[in-house]
């Protein structure tokens, strides 16, 4: 019976997946977990032999970690850098995407534009600091657009290639369809450029974090940059260390963030061909 | 050779085949002097070289031809996907320049937006046309139940299979009311017990909505089953090389139109012309 041995052969196959998915499991959690541990036992252990200057132990640390976030002026601190850092984000990457879609689109944009984009692109952004600090003076104002304009490059870049490189098919099924310029812009090539947009944002989110770390060492009396300064200063090891992990955190939320948007409200990007 | 002019002639030819219309009404879509080469870098190719072609109203016409012969390039140009280099192309009357919104085209690579539903991938061609949004919803229903994909109407494209996907991108271009259906290879990626089905569906609605349907594809038995007149096409240059008749009764069954004695004649007839074109690569 040909139903029969179809259904013989789901069961198998769900076995097999449940197998495989408890087999992922171990790879994916528990293998890694042990991993961690083994590296915070050796980092304990080389702590007892060190200098605590060069190398503060995990338990120290751990007190740093813990002292930040319970004093009110390193949360304010804290609090502040991430205001700064998604502000200067959300500019960054809208003007990015903006700009990309018309670079991307318009050929006759693209000629004009891509001799600025290209030599801004080149150009490592921390030399205009100074400059921002003379028109913006040393405010939240600097750090706010020297973080939008790390961020809106590799937006405006990924943008700009998506909607270039729309598939042809999908532009073919819009032209016999009948749509409008308009509508094939919005209704397919933005669309169709999701999974470069997403890319360009992923390269802003870590961008996003070095530039508000050093908008804020370079400008600043307040957030994590300055913060690092204070503690490398003072020798203080261990707190520099809590501090590079508390950035850390930052950066896999963001990713995390932006992963679980991907997996669910553009859920094609990952399940398709 | 024959030459292509006996297109318009040949439909005289069969009066009495289901859903092929009497010789007095002029052709729905009529294709003229078309010429088209393509430059390329050690030597042009002539994709098309004076085509002419008559598509009567109802009629279910395939092109049938070795790969590089220009049917699907003739079959962009009908669409106004691609650009003639010479020649004309009418429907009902009216030349045509660039996409006509009263046909549509069915491509191989069928080409579903994955990041709509298999109702929106429908609903494109109608958001174009501007038709409010609840009406909209009642054709793509009406459609992929036509199809019977109903059941997944909600789902996205790239769960389908590809027989499925394909019937959406057929729900997808009948679903404008096209007069002319344009088929580009639309079964050619598939396996053969999904080809059958989807010929005998194609064959079905084509009798059921009465449109018109130009169909390419370079499967011989393919253009029997599907056909009231195929067009045989020669490569380099890409011309019309002659023009059958098909007058095997409908509704055809898989089972029994391959046993048939004109599709056996046929099938021979058409395969002999290919044949013969070999030597000219």
């Amino acid at each position: 019976m040909s139903l029969g041995t179809a259904q013989v052969n789901n069961m198998n196959r769900v076995k097999a997946h449940k197998h495989r998915k408890a087999r992922n499991r171990v790879s994916y959690i528990v293998l890694p977990l042990v991993a961690v541990v083994i590296l915070i036992g050796l980092w304990e252990l080389v702590g007892h032999f060190t200098n605590p200057l060069f190398l503060s132990s995990p338990i120290a640390v751990a007190r740093a970690f813990a002292n930040i976030l319970t004093h009110r002026q390193t949360v304010s601190s804290l609090l502040q850098s991430l205001r700064e850092m998604y502000l200067g984000l959300v500019l960054g990457v809208t003007i990015g995407f903006t700009i990309g879609i018309f670079i991307g689109r318009f050929e006759s944009v693209n000629n004009v534009a891509s001799p600025f984009v290209n030599v801004l692109n080149a150009t490592p952004l921390i030399v205009v600091i100074p400059l921002l600090v003379i028109w913006t003076g040393i405010g939240m104002q600097a750090r706010v657009v020297f973080t939008m304009l790390v961020t809106t490059f590799p937006m405006l870049l990924n943008t700009a290639a998506g909607v270039r490189n729309v598939h042809k098919g999908y532009v073919e099924v819009a032209a016999t369809l009948g749509l409008s310029e308009r509508a094939t812009l919005f209704k397919v090539a933005i669309p169709a450029a999701v999974p470069y947009v997403l890319a360009g944002l992923r390269s802003s989110l870590s961008l996003a974090i070095i530039g508000m770390v050093v908008g804020e060492m370079e400008v600043s009396s307040i957030g994590v940059g300055w913060l690092l300064i204070q503690y490398g200063d003072g020798l203080q090891t261990a707190f520099l260390l809590a501090l590079l992990m508390i950035t850390s955190i930052f950066g896999v939320l963001n990713v995390t963030a932006l992963k679980i948007v991907e997996r669910t409200v553009f859920k094609w990007t990952t399940s398709t061909r | 050779m024959t030459s292509s002019f006996e297109a318009s002639a040949g439909l005289g030819t069969s009066p009495a085949t289901y859903g092929s219309t009497n010789a007095f009404e002029p052709p729905v879509l009529k294709v003229r002097g078309i010429n088209k080469v393509f430059s390329g870098q050690e030597r042009d190719v002539v994709a098309l070289e004076s085509v002419d072609l008559d598509v009567a109203k109802g009629e279910f016409i395939s092109l049938v031809g070795p790969s590089g012969c220009g049917k699907t390039t003739l079959l962009r140009i009908i669409d106004g996907l691609d650009f003639a280099d010479s020649g004309t192309v009418e429907l009902e009357g009216k030349r045509l320049d660039g996409v006509s919104q009263d046909m549509a085209y069915v491509f191989q690579d069928i080409n579903l937006l994955p990041w709509r539903s298999v109702r929106g991938n429908v609903e494109i061609g109608l958001e174009a046309r501007g038709v409010a949004k609840a009406e909209r919803q009642r054709i793509a229903r009406e459609f992929l139940e036509m199809v019977g994909l109903k059941d997944v109407m909600d789902v996205p494209p790239y769960t389908l299979s590809g027989g499925m996907q394909q019937r959406v991108g057929v729900a997808r271009a009948l679903a404008v009311r096209p007069k002319v259906l344009l088929m580009d290879e639309p079964f050619g990626q598939l396996d053969n017990f999904t080809r059958e089905a989807l010929q005998a569906e194609v064959a079905a609605l084509w009798s059921q909505l009465g449109i018109t349907i130009v169909f390419v594809t370079h499967d011989v038995d393919e253009a029997i089953f599907l056909s009231d007149r195929i067009v045989v096409m020669h490569r380099n240059p890409g011309q019309v090389v002659e023009i059958l008749d098909v007058h095997l009764k409908r509704p055809r069954t898989q089972a029994e139109f391959r046993a048939e004695p004109e599709t056996i004649e046929l099938r021979s007839k058409i395969t002999a012309l290919l044949r013969s074109q070999e030597g000219g690569l």
